[in-house]
């Protein structure tokens, strides 16, 4: 089915298929009309068939690299999740009229925004701002290391979801639905495209550097869903062997285990031999191979101890305060170099506080997790670029909502907002210095151009070469996809 | 182009509907929606009646024509004709925006747009949220809003002659031809097949040698006792069988002693622990609430102890399901039966909720009922049409809020029972007292001031909780209720009875998917591969007859699921061995070729499930804790079988993740099968694996022997339920060498990490 499809899309200029892919349903049938559509499935020759095919996923060899719907333009995609809703006022989002008005009613406020209840007063952003870049983006004074990267950043300020609650929020931003039970990004990555690394797993997840938990939902956010448990998340542990089974015990030497494990496949083979043709054996024949490879593969990949001084440098490892997750940027880095496909970072752990969960005090929680963060993901970027990587990896980084614009009661912090909050997006296929989409004068709602996590997902997926209609999997009699029945590809924030 | 080449052209209006009405901002607000229904009256007065033909005397001007098209009719369909266009129900303020006329004409306010004078035009009003706010789930981007005022200043220019009702209204079934479908006919009766053969062993047979016949495809030999041996147990208790009793077979298998076999394993009391397990995945049964919380149900277990005793004493299938629909209705007073419920309440339920969510939440939850038992239990996806119309099978949206309103006052309580002097306490279903909802929340432990809501399911358009229609009663999808009786404060009991009624009711399905989920953990694919979707996007059964003809067995022998446990594996069809596709070349009648078996003329390997391996493990090894019931362990390590292992969602067992078992949110009739190298690195480096390699070399070194020969015979006998061939000898007897500690270690992990270990011939 993909093979006619390629030789539709050699025939079709890239930037016309954009331009066709970006549309949504509605309006192509808008502008095409139904006769056309019909044609179409005509010209297919294959009646009863739809493009809607899930992809030849084979269950013997789940991670092979499949093709894409159209030429990819990022290979990899690493994702900083700012745990917990970083206030998009504080951060990226500038509004000179939240320092004016500060303490005054805050017009429309709505005491169902947030979690808790909060006050319907202005509260102003601690931060000094200033104009940086060609793009002269507002950044404030807690970013000092991304204020250089921004002419590579495109935001999407206009993001909003539909729970004001951090667990069905995680899962909205995760997999789409804030429910639970679907398949995440990382999965729906996996599980379309394969993986380019046989050694690794082609989804990696590390939670929050400084051991304050995991995310809520835990490990939840990086599952599967209904999609085979191999295309789910596999986290990196700090402490023991950072993947599990991948050391041999004590006493027992890859020598032997070689030994043992040429026997094992000596009569594996006789084993076959009165069962031909039955690829599954052969499968688990060649994954007991791939196993022992990983053995001494995969621990390199994630140790940093053979990094050169100034790539430790760069990623400030010395520094106790933003050295952990420093640290984690660059195993990143050495993940998307050794063919990861998906890495996913989690910035803050668990508890209020404890991540950019900032409803006591916004100042002091947002000053300590830029902190935290500022520095490894800069020189993420600085190290991708330096390599070549950051034209084929794309860098997603937000949180699962935004803040209020008003305090919460009693409190110098803000509570969880739904309806507005910032993405920026780096590297592969995205124009830098883009703001696109608009909060209302406070920050407090989504405006203009309001995009739904299902349209990040789309753009991610487009990325990835994968037209979000078309990546599905059917589930009880259902085929579901990420964006469920929604998603556009944010056109403007593509290069 | 793209879109469009997903559909059938046929089908293209019906996905219109479903896209416009699918589409949609997060809708918070309700109030704004009420004060607006609540006000229309004032307006009403103010209709006015106005040329209809203004906008054609300005002239057909195709430039704004084009722009309707690319800029108003889509913003119309996807905001306003849910409740503004001839097929909304009702037709909200009677304003219908889905032609030309009803634009100009209006509703009660008056006409919504005024051509040229777009500041007098209610619509714009409206969607500038200027008196009205329209639509209701959030206000239109300013591009938009700039656009329509723009389109009425220059004419309002409306090609638009007639109401597009099939753009806007429900799809209409023929529910005559919609019922000829397979799955929904009434079981037919059908006489077994007058075919002979030497080898048939029940009718079973027959049906798959007629058809084996007709397409000129032989079957395969019989296979040897000791295969049999090993595949029975596997199937009927998920366990290997002990070494005496491979000694004992070696020599061959009678009739009667595999006879006897059969219904000393469908005895055996490891027979509902193993069974258990399969429908555990259907009931989503898991030990924890999910979500942030993911607070543990350390009362859960219960319910999973009521699964393994109604398998091992044959309960009656119809009895199993009634129970566990409405147990506590039908027996307030019996532990047992209310213990049963926990089959509706084991889903995923968050615990720290918010206000503004609260009632989304409730009707998840009702979803959650909906979708578990419409797939589990009747192979329905019902829970398809929550949203819409179902896309493929005859199942409305009304049929979807009629049957979720069976559980309107369902909820989850943890109750204690008195069992003798035992105080047991459930996780069960139970109804709510007050007759309404209370919001479940652990974030918030003032408990007076938490709301409530009322204990009724409303009709929701686009399934949004902030769009709500009428209340609904409970009712049954119409497709499998021709004649609807008027249920008097129906609920789950009327549920319980009319799923399991063969008259009146959907027994007949309900049959039909119960004896296909048996058929398919005995083959690995069932009659109908898809176990959970008897709907027209399922697979069609291969053998229509011998499904039906199983079905009506099971209804004939009182629900007994033993009686058609035995007709399967005591048919010849399943004691078959594996062959080659060459051995099958020459066929009898020159047929089409089968490679992918769906006549059963062969048996396949298949990989025995997460839970067998990781208790074949602890069996081979002498570690296995036969202690039944009871409260579980999330401890891997554990000794006990895998269906003792507490499953936490948000913390899986990750041996049994590993090789496949559920997630445990949404039920499940057939996993997944995939081979991974970490499967392969668990069982070279796992601690628990280890263990077990090493309490394994102790126990065959246990067993007298003079020699490594017979060190190695007892480890095959053991492990793999057979005597190894003079070749494998040699190759072991190279691993052991002079047997050494390590060596025979060595060749005791060898042993567990072969293909034939995991795979069942």
């Amino acid at each position: 089915m993909l093979g006619i499809w390629s030789t539709f899309f050699s025939s079709v200029k890239l930037r016309e298929l954009t331009a066709m892919v970006s549309l949504s349903r509605r309006q192509l049938l808008n502008r095409t009309g139904m006769g056309l559509g019909a044609i179409a499935m005509a010209s297919l020759g294959t009646p009863g068939r739809c493009f809607a095919e899930s992809p030849s996923y084979d269950p013997l060899h789940p991670l092979q690299t499949r093709d894409t719907h159209f030429p990819a333009v990022a290979k990899q995609v690493i994702w900083i999740v700012l745990n917990g809703g970083p206030s998009q006022v504080d951060t990226w989002d500038y509004k000179p009229e939240l320092q004016k008005r500060a303490g005054q009613e805050l017009a429309g406020a709505d005491p169902r925004t947030g979690f808790f209840k909060t006050s319907g007063k202005i509260l102003g952003s601690p931060f000094s701002f200033r104009q940086t870049g060609d793009s002269g983006t507002w950044v404030p004074e807690i970013f000092p290391f991304l204020s250089k990267q921004v002419d590579k950043m495109a935001f999407v300020h206009s993001c909003y979801t539909k729970s004001n609650n951090h667990s069905p929020a995680l899962f909205e931003m995760n997999t789409g639905m804030n429910r639970m039970g679907f398949p995440c990004v990382g999965s729906w990555l996996s599980y379309g495209l394969g993986s380019e690394n046989d050694n690794l797993p082609g989804f990696v997840v590390m939670t929050d550097a400084k051991g304050r938990g995991l995310p809520k939902n835990s490990a939840q956010n990086w599952g599967a869903g209904f999609l085979p448990s191999v295309f789910q998340g596999t986290r990196i542990k700090d402490e023991g062997a950072p993947i599990d089974d991948l050391v041999p015990i004590s006493g027992m030497t890859f020598k032997r285990q070689r030994r043992v494990l040429d026997s094992i496949q000596l009569l594996n083979q006789r084993h076959l031999d009165r069962f031909q043709e039955q690829a599954d054996l052969r499968a688990r024949m060649a994954s007991l191979e791939l196993a022992f490879r990983m053995q001494m593969t995969a621990p390199e990949v994630l140790s940093i101890s053979n990094e050169p001084h100034h790539i430790n440098r760069l990623y400030g490892l010395d520094d106790g305060f933003s050295g952990p997750f420093g640290r984690q940027c660059l195993i990143a880095s050495k993940l998307v170099q050794s063919g990861v496909r998906f890495v996913q970072l989690y910035s803050g752990g668990s508890g209020n506080e404890q991540s950019w969960d900032g409803h006591l005090n916004i100042e002091e929680n947002h000053r300590n997790f830029a902190r935290e963060t500022d520095q490894g993901i800069a020189a993420l970027v600085t190290d991708l670029e330096q390599r070549g990587l950051l034209e084929t990896t794309l860098i997603v980084c937000g949180g699962e909502f935004g803040r209020t614009s008003d305090g919460q009661g009693g409190t110098k912090g803000r509570d969880h907002n739904p309806h507005a909050f910032t993405t920026w997006f780096m590297g592969a296929g995205i124009r830098g210095g883009v703001h696109y989409g608009k909060t209302d004068e406070f920050g407090y709602k989504a405006v203009e151009e309001r995009r739904h996590i299902h349209d990040l997902h789309a753009t991610i997926l487009h990325l990835c070469g994968m037209n979000h209609e078309d990546l599905t999997y059917r589930f009880n009699g259902r085929d579901f996809r990420l964006t469920d029945v929604e998603g556009e590809v944010i056109d403007s924030i593509l290069a | 182009m793209l879109f469009a080449a997903r559909y059938k052209s046929s089908t293209l209006p019906a996905a219109l509907i479903e896209y416009c009405e699918e589409d949609g901002y997060g809708f918070d607000f309700l109030e704004k929606d009420l004060v607006e229904r609540h006000c229309f009256g004032v307006f009403v007065m103010f209709a006015v009646s106005v040329s209809s033909t203004y906008a054609q005397s300005t002239g057909p001007d195709p430039e704004w024509r084009d722009f309707f098209e690319q800029e108003i009719r889509p913003v119309l369909i996807q905001h306003c004709y849910t409740c503004h266009s001839s097929g909304a129900d009702p037709i909200e303020s009677g304003l219908q925006l889905d032609f030309r006329d009803g634009v100009l004409k209006g509703g009660r306010r008056g006409p919504a747009v005024l051509p040229g004078k777009p500041d007098e035009s209610i619509l714009l009003k409206a969607i500038q949220y200027e008196e009205l706010e329209m639509p209701p789930s959030g206000q239109l981007p300013a591009r938009v809003i700039d656009n329509f005022r723009k389109w009425i200043r220059k004419g309002a220019v409306d090609p638009r002659e007639t109401p597009v009702t099939e753009d806007s209204g429900r799809i209409e079934i023929d529910y005559d031809k919609a019922r000829e479908f397979w799955s929904f006919r009434p079981l037919s009766d059908p006489s077994i097949p007058k075919v002979n053969g030497a080898s048939i062993q029940n009718p079973i047979d027959r049906f798959i040698l007629l058809k084996q016949r007709t397409s000129g495809i032989s079957r395969s030999k019989t296979a040897s006792a000791t295969v049999l041996l090993r595949r029975a147990y596997f199937d009927l208790i998920g366990l290997p069988p002990g070494r005496d009793m491979v000694l004992e077979v070696q020599e061959g298998m009678t009739d009667s002693r595999y006879e006897t076999l059969v219904d000393q394993l469908l005895e055996d009391l490891r027979f509902g622990e193993h069974w258990a397990r399969h429908w555990l995945d259907i009931a989503r049964f898991a030990e924890s609430s999910g979500f942030e919380q993911d607070q543990p149900r350390p009362d859960a277990w219960p319910y999973r102890d009521f699964v393994i005793q109604a398998f091992n004493e044959d309960m009656p299938y119809d009895e199993f399901i009634r129970l566990q629909l409405a147990g506590d209705q039908i027996h307030p007073e019996d532990m047992q039966a209310n213990v049963a419920t926990g089959f509706l309440v084991a889903g995923v339920e968050n615990l720290i909720q918010s206000r503004k969510e609260f009632e989304r939440e409730r009707y998840d939850k009702l979803d959650d009922f909906v979708s578990t038992v419409g797939t589990g239990m009747l192979g329905l996806t019902i829970g398809c049409s929550r949203c819409h119309d179902h896309k493929y099978d005859p199942i409305t949206q009304r049929d979807y809020y009629h049957f979720a309103a069976a559980f309107r006052a369902t909820i989850s309580a943890t109750r204690e029972f008195k069992n003798g002097d035992r105080i047991t306490k459930s996780y069960v279903a139970q109804e709510s007292a007050e007759d309404r909802i209370r919001m479940v929340t652990v974030s918030e432990p003032s408990f007076e001031d938490l709301p409530t809501i009322p204990a009724e399911v409303h009709f929701l358009i686009r399934g949004d909780v902030n769009n709500k229609r009428e209340v609904v009663q409970t009712g049954f999808p119409v497709i499998l209720n021709p004649q609807p009786a008027s249920l008097q404060s129906a609920g789950r009991l009327e549920l319980a009875e009319w799923i399991t009624n063969t008259q009146s009711g959907a027994g007949h399905l309900l049959a039909r998917v119960i004896v296909n989920r048996l058929w398919h953990h005995y083959f690995g694919r069932g009659i109908v591969s898809t176990p959970s979707d008897f709907g027209t996007r399922g697979a069609l059964p291969t053998h229509p007859d011998l499904l039906d003809w199983l079905a009506g067995e099971l209804i004939r022998n009182e629900w007994r699921l033993k009686t058609i446990h035995k007709l399967i594996v005591m048919s010849a069809t399943y004691r078959q061995a594996f062959r080659t596709r060459t051995e099958n070349e020459v066929r009898e009648g020159g047929g089409k070729p089968d490679p992918v078996n769906s006549l059963f003329w062969k048996r396949e390997p298949r990989r025995i499930a997460a839970e067998a391996i990781r208790d074949s493990l602890l069996s081979v090894s002498g570690r296995l804790e036969s202690t039944m019931y009871g409260p579980g362990t999330p401890d891997q390590n554990s000794l006990r079988r895998s269906v003792y292992l507490t499953v936490r969602r948000s913390q899986l067992i990750p041996v049994l993740q590993l090789f496949d078992a559920p997630d445990a949110v949404q039920g499940l009739g057939a996993r997944q099968s995939t081979t991974t190298a970490p499967q392969s690195l668990m069982m070279l480096n796992n601690p628990f694996v280890l263990a077990c390699v090493q309490s394994l070399r102790s126990r065959v070194e246990s067993i007298p022997h003079r020699s490594n020969e017979e060190f190695i015979r007892n480890g095959f006998l053991l492990v793999l339920g057979r005597v190894e061939t003079a070749e494998e000898r040699e190759i072991a007897l190279r691993v052991v060498g002079n047997g050494e500690k390590d060596q025979k270690q060595d060749f005791c992990q060898m042993l567990v990490c072969l293909n034939e270990f995991f795979y069942i011939e």
